[in-house]
């Protein structure tokens, strides 16, 4: 009883720092819409599956984020497009509410990102000289961008407007954890919602919060360096986004990714190794929380990170089908 | 031409041009950009504030999750680039004034980022910890035979709840040495192993934490937004006398150009005026010129009509030598038969009765006897008639020789021609008037030719005259100024015609072609004048009367002028 009674004092003393947490989730649910001009994104749809944006006119931004396969390719490492592996290819659903862009968070603006997507080597290694030569040539985006804007022109501020617009309308909302946290207590089964304690007070829910559940924090991959460097013994290294600032207190520093339709969206991880997400579950709380979760644990956390899968364009996401080679 | 109109309208549209120039200079673009600019600032230090309490409420537990403090940086980058915008907006001065301070702004924006995100990454881990110990801990089972461990971990409850109340190098001793007896235990279990891990990344992430927090909170944005604030005030004063000055010179140029106007305007109107001038000197010359033409075809015209006179008076002065000697006969013979015709009939005292039937020629007796006599005479009258018109146009065709021209006195030359006229005179006139002026040089000319142009005057004079009251006046007179002596013969008779008053001195020109007129008599007087120097002049108002103006140079003058 007496170490009941410590314990329980270090938790009052803790409580007074904690008990705001507790009035308010650490989540917040999808807005149902977002305020989009409708004949913008259907102009950045068709950018965004038009292959003449790439060098050779045989890569979309669709190529590597399928609409229809959750908004990636599925692959632990993408392909860059002169035969290298990169990271592994995030989704781009959700993408309007991240803070941090990229594994790295080299981005914070999606026009930024997709700017660089198109003129980066390793993705689609063309020059604004030459797509907008190829759109200027089309005379259904000539008259699509002449009715859109008020410049009436094919520009490259105009091209990455309606690329960025249609990104940004790809949300992925109506999760049933956000019917749970609009007020329906049923939405989740008990399970879930025992999974989704764990998820908060096993700390999960200190760094993977906000709309995005991730997406707006970096964080050191790796709290426990041991636990870390005994996971991470066969992965090829990546000192995160130290590769971009070149700053010690970056190294090893990743974006905290979004859980949003984390259920659908294996495999995990920048490198893509853990193809499963009890896999993944199971190596965060090591590496991160210094704890390692029983079976029971993982199953609950699964359960309720399932009820992060929302819908994209009224139905329900599901889990990839296996590629075929 | 074309300079003297484009110099002026290059001046002109010069100073319109600088009129322009300081009109936009004197606007100032920058005044209302600086509102604008003074608007976003303080949008900036709006959000930053803001992101400085969510920082703090985050740090205090006070935050769900980091979505406001992801709104912050957004609605910062934002507003920070709206500032850069702006700055770039503006005229040389302003981008100049304003890239210091905004450059030390974004510095401090970014490294306040910088120390939010990594402030966010290790209150992300303390509170995974803390929360650890919360909610973890108490869960713990510890078995009775552990039973040492439950009273370090009481110690580490009061241990972490000092040092997170002070989180002082002692407070942090005493929790690292509580950490240290925990794993150093024996026994040691893993679930204890976690719980000392995380009381360990407390111990560091605490100090970190406020020290990054410290960081954000001490960020010298808001001072950096302040001096961006003072030097777009400092601007702004700057641009407003700038802009003050642009007026004033804006105000002196359009002066300027007032005054250039006016004066071009002046010399536009001196420059009519001097046209006019030149204008009316031209036409001046122009009818000078014409007189000239004119004096110059008169003068060809009296040449060829001198020329002419000179073969009339050749034909003339044949015709004068044929009549003369019929004429010499004719008078000669009609006196003798004047003479010898009274005689005659005084020789025929024949009887009354005798008488009656008697004829002489044809006529009876008694008419011849009376009608003879005045018949004879009215031939020896008009004989001499012809003759007296013979020596007249002898004297008018240069029959007479020129004589040498010498000195005469003008008064006596009058009186001469008063004392031929003296007959004529009385009867024409009561009212003859002589007035000599006492004292005059000889003239210069022949007496006796000057004679007869007094007495051409002073007939003519005579002759206009309609009845004997009226007044006929002579007088001579020395004009000091012209040195030349004036003769003046003035009537008080009919006067002349204008139009007739041209044609006067011309040959055959009479209005008394019934009274015997040869229109030679004026005529030979201007001749003769004109052969000695002298001029005529011949005023004339019908009714009133006619003035004869002769002027004649004395005899010195005339030598004088002549050997000049």
């Amino acid at each position: 009883m007496k170490q009941h009674l410590a314990l329980s004092l270090l938790g009052l003393a803790l409580a007074t720092q904690t008990a705001a947490a507790q009035v308010q989730e650490p989540i917040s649910p999808i807005p149902l819409e977002v305020a989009v001009d409708p004949s913008k994104a259907d102009l950045g749809q068709r950018l965004f599956e038009d292959v003449r944006l790439s060098a050779r006119s045989d890569r979309s931004c669709a190529s590597c984020h399928p609409l229809n396969a959750n908004g990636m390719d599925g692959l632990p490492r993408a392909r860059s497009y002169d035969g290298k592996l990169l990271r592994n290819t995030p989704t781009v659903f959700n993408v309007g509410l991240d803070l941090f862009l990229n594994w790295d968070g080299a981005f914070e603006s999606v026009g930024d990102l997709t700017d660089r997507a198109i003129t980066k080597a390793s993705l689609m290694a063309n020059t604004w000289p030459q797509v907008l030569a190829a759109l200027k040539a089309d005379p259904d985006y000539v008259a699509r961008f002449s009715r859109i804007y008020p410049t009436r022109r094919i520009t490259k501020a105009t091209v990455l407007d309606a690329l960025e617009t249609f990104q940004r309308s790809l949300i992925t909302p109506n999760s049933r954890f956000d019917k749970f946290l609009r007020g329906d207590r049923d939405a989740l089964s008990a399970d879930e919602r025992r999974g989704y304690q764990l998820f908060k007070s096993y700390g999960c829910a200190s760094c993977h919060q906000g709309v995005n559940v991730g997406g707006n924090l970096l964080q050191v991959f790796g709290v426990f360096p041991e636990a870390a460097r005994r996971e991470l013994s066969t992965i090829a290294p990546d000192p995160g986004r130290y590769g971009i600032t070149g700053d010690e207190l970056d190294r090893n520093v990743f974006r905290v990714p979004s859980l949003r339709n984390v259920a659908v969206t294996a495999p995990y991880f920048h490198f893509g190794w853990a193809p499963t997400l009890e896999d993944a579950v199971r190596t965060m709380a090591r590496v991160q929380l210094g704890r390692s979760l029983s079976p029971e644990e993982v199953r609950l956390i699964v359960q309720f990170l399932g009820t992060l899968t929302g819908e994209f364009r009224g139905r329900p996401l599901e889990p990839l089908k296996p590629r075929v080679k | 031409m074309r300079t003297e109109l484009g110099q002026p309208l290059a001046v002109v549209a010069a100073l319109l041009a600088l009129l322009i120039v300081l009109l936009v200079q004197s606007r100032s673009a920058d005044l209302p950009l600086g509102e604008e600019m003074q608007r976003a600032l303080l949008g900036y230090e709006l959000y930053d504030a803001e992101l400085t309490r969510d920082v703090l409420t985050a740090r205090a537990g006070l935050q769900a999750n980091y979505e406001s403090l992801a709104t912050d940086r957004r609605n910062l980058a934002r507003a920070l680039e709206d500032l850069v915008s702006r700055s770039a907006a503006g005229s040389l001065e302003w981008r100049a004034a304003l890239q210091r301070p905004l450059a030390d702004l974004k510095k401090a924006h970014d490294e306040k980022r910088l120390s939010v995100e990594y402030f966010k990454a290790r209150n992300a881990l303390l509170r995974n910890s803390l929360m650890y110990l919360a909610f973890a801990g108490p869960l713990l089972h510890i078995p009775d035979e552990q039973k040492p461990f439950a009273a370090d971990l009481g110690r580490l409850s009061y241990a972490l709840l000092r040092f997170t109340q002070s989180p002082d190098p002692e407070a942090a001793g005493q929790m690292q040495h509580v950490l240290d007896r925990l794993s150093a235990a024996p026994g040691f279990r893993s679930e204890i192993a976690t719980l000392v891990a995380h009381g360990r990344l407390i111990v560091t992430l605490v100090p970190e934490a406020d020290r990054l927090l410290q960081q954000v909170v001490d960020a010298p944005t808001g001072s950096r937004a302040e001096d961006v604030l003072a030097a777009l005030s400092q601007h702004t004063r700057t641009a407003e006398r700038r802009a003050q000055t642009f007026r004033l010179l804006l105000f002196a140029v359009a002066v300027l150009l007032l005054g250039y106007v006016v004066y071009q305007f002046a010399r536009l109107r001196a420059g009519a005026v001097s046209l006019r001038r030149v204008n009316a000197k031209l036409q001046r010359e122009m009818d000078e010129r014409s007189r000239a033409t004119e004096a110059l075809r008169s003068k060809e015209l009296q040449l060829i009509q001198a020329d002419r006179m000179k073969i009339v008076g050749q034909q003339v002065s044949s015709i004068v030598h044929e009549i003369g000697n019929p004429l010499q006969s004719l008078l000669m013979n009609s006196s003798r038969v004047a003479a010898s015709c009274d005689d005659m009939l005084a020789l025929l005292q024949w009887p009354d009765r005798a008488a009656d039937d008697a004829t002489i020629g044809g006529l009876p007796y008694r008419t011849a006897r009376t009608e003879l006599p005045q018949q004879t005479r009215e031939i020896q009258e008009a004989a001499a008639r012809i003759a007296q018109f013979v020596v007249d146009l002898k004297q008018f065709y240069g029959s007479t020789p020129k004589s040498a021209p010498g000195a005469f006195s003008l008064n006596e030359a009058v009186r001469r021609a008063e004392r031929l006229l003296r007959h004529q005179i009385n009867q024409s006139t009561s009212n003859w008037r002589m007035n000599l002026e006492g004292d005059l040089p000889a003239a210069h000319g022949d007496a006796r030719r000057f004679e007869q142009v007094v007495v051409n005057l002073i007939t003519n004079a005579l002759e206009a005259l309609p009845d004997r009251s009226r007044a006929v006046s002579v007088s001579t007179a020395w004009d000091a100024t012209d040195r030349r002596q004036i003769l003046q013969v003035e009537d008080e008779g009919v006067g002349i015609p204008e139009e007739d008053l041209a044609h006067i001195c011309d040959p055959f020109f009479t209005t008394k072609q019934g009274s015997g007129g040869t229109g030679l008599g004026l005529a030979i007087t201007t001749t003769l004048l004109n052969d000695m120097g002298g001029r005529l002049k011949i005023e004339s108002q019908p009714g009133r009367g006619t003035r004869a103006t002769v002027e004649i140079a004395s005899a010195g003058e005339s030598v004088a002028a002549q050997a000049q």
